[in-house]
């Protein structure tokens, strides 16, 4: 015969569980993966107001995570499980990981504080790192730009944060300035009046703030006037383009000598030329 | 042959016409529609044939779309300033510039076929760089009464209402395109916009708002899709110096 006795006997631990405490550790999850939602849910809608979308939905899951893994960790310290192995693994493990993913932390963390502090957008056209070109996409990792000859330039987040950027589509009106040399013979003022007629009659060279041309340096090989004019930022590289050729083509059909550099070579000594008749070479 | 001018807005038929500097020249298309094209110095500047409309319309328009539309700010430096006493009024006529748009009608519904610069265009920044603005940029004179038609030019009739306790300057006066609305007189180049209400709040700034048409014998031009002017017309404000 069985004896029943030793079936139940086998399962004694059962009897032994304290059923209060397994519930108060269940009620504890629970109140948390709770709270954890609400928290995922406020931060959400709170961080979708000042950075994109994909962030704030990253950021609450983060946080949704972290709350949920100290509230399990919590249920279980109530059931008396003794977790200081767990935290000192957990410990070691999060050791290993920051020198691991040290980069990835840091370009996680730049790419925060990019959406924060936004010294560039979607759009712009920028000079980041040496690598010029328009913003494609700010993501949580990287920076997409696509240079002026069409190529994708992924810049890390990490970089971008630490770099000088030049964020040239920031502003409504920018700056274009080149020199001009004349011969040292020319009239500079009239050649400053020929410049400035030309730049009057481009229609994207703003009235305001004025342009000027002025002698400002006296070269080597020529008198060199600066023109300084503002432009649209989106027309600047047209203007470019346009109005340099137009100045040259200007100063050339006024007769005005843009010189070649040239350098006199003096010496000391007077020169002593001897030719040599075809005896003496024999 | 001589080629005959063209003396003012409104249809034109088929022909060659002088226009500014460029030659327009209209011709039939196999009675199908029309051809034309506008040039300069025998260099083709537009060139389009148009199917299925023969009514070839010149009206004024906002100037804001040629040589490349960049703003839609229109900046009017007045040639001499004016000097304004504390809680004082005036009013007097400026120009705006308007360019010239040659629409092909089928009934009602019309397209812009050119677009001509009516007047030398020119851009300023109005403001800073940082926070400023780009506009369409004419100096004007100041008349005590509706100045003889130009082309390329529009009248306007200004109201300037000084609110300060102070002296102050008006040099110049900031309109935004989409808040005017053009009208134009048929046979002439005279062409209109609102009356301009300019109040000045401080020593620089001011805001403009846009009040009825105050020309007679003038009929609207009509707005293309994407310029019709907003049911609801905001104040223009003039932040960075009046």
């Amino acid at each position: 015969m069985v004896d029943l006795s030793d079936i139940t006997g086998g399962f004694s631990w059962f009897t032994n569980i304290n059923w209060l405490q397994i519930l108060i550790a269940i009620v504890i999850f629970i109140l948390g993966v709770f709270i954890a939602y609400l928290a995922r849910k406020l931060l959400y809608r709170a961080l979708i107001k000042f950075v994109p979308k994909t962030v704030a939905h990253n950021t609450a899951r983060i946080i949704y995570y972290a709350l949920v893994i100290i509230f399990a960790i919590s249920a279980l310290g109530t059931l008396g499980i003794d977790l200081t192995g767990l935290i000192i693994a957990g410990g070691i493990i999060g050791i290993i990981l920051g020198f691991a993913l040290q980069s990835v932390t840091a370009n996680l963390v730049s790419g925060l504080f990019l959406y924060w502090e936004r010294p560039l957008k979607p759009g712009d056209v920028v000079e980041v790192d040496g690598h010029a070109g328009v913003v494609l996409d700010i993501s949580i990792m990287s920076t997409k730009i696509r240079g002026f000859d069409g190529v994708l330039i992924r810049v890390p987040n990490e970089k971008v944060f630490s770099a000088v950027i030049k964020n040239i589509g920031a502003n409504v009106a920018r700056r274009l300035e080149f020199v001009v040399g004349i011969a040292y013979k020319e009239d500079a003022e009239r050649a400053i009046d020929v410049i400035m007629k030309v730049i009057s009659e481009h229609p994207f060279v703003l009235v305001y703030p004025e342009p000027e041309a002025f002698v400002s340096d006296l070269g080597s090989s020529s008198v060199n006037i600066a023109v300084r004019v503002w432009t649209p930022t989106s027309e600047w590289m047209n203007v470019r383009k346009e109005l340099l050729w137009r100045i040259k083509r200007a100063i050339t059909e006024a007769g005005i000598e843009i010189p070649f550099p040239q350098s006199d070579v003096w010496f000391r000594s007077p020169l002593e030329v001897r030719v040599k008749s075809d005896d003496e070479k024999e | 042959m001589k080629i005959p001018e063209l003396k003012g807005y409104g249809k034109i038929g088929t022909g060659k016409y002088r226009l500014l500097n460029y030659i327009i020249d209209i011709s039939e298309l196999n009675g199908k529609g029309i051809k034309y094209i506008r040039s300069k110095n025998d260099l083709i500047l537009a060139d389009s044939l148009v199917i299925g409309s023969s009514d070839v319309v010149i009206v004024p328009i906002y100037p804001v779309l040629v040589p490349k539309k960049i703003t839609d700010y229109v900046l009017v430096e007045l040639d001499r300033k004016i000097e304004i006493a504390p809680s004082a009024k005036t009013e007097f006529y400026i120009q705006i510039p308007v360019d010239i748009a040659v629409y092909a009608y089928r009934d009602k519904d019309f397209t812009i076929i050119d677009i001509i610069p009516g007047y030398k265009p020119k851009y300023a920044l109005y403001g800073s760089p940082n926070e400023g603005v780009i506009a369409r940029y004419m100096r004007t004179s100041i008349y005590n009464s509706e100045p003889t038609p130009e082309i390329g030019k529009a009248v306007a009739l200004v109201r300037v209402r000084n609110k300060t306790r102070g002296w102050v300057t008006l040099t110049k006066i900031l309109v935004h395109s989409n808040n005017l609305r053009l009208y134009y007189e048929e046979g002439s180049w005279r062409a209109c916009i609102q009356k301009l209400n300019v109040v000045v709040d401080s020593r620089s700034t001011a805001s403009v708002t846009y009040e009825g048409i105050t020309c007679t014998g003038v009929k609207p031009i009509d707005d293309p899709l994407g310029l019709k002017p907003p049911r609801i017309v905001y104040k223009t404000s003039m932040l960075w110096g009046i």
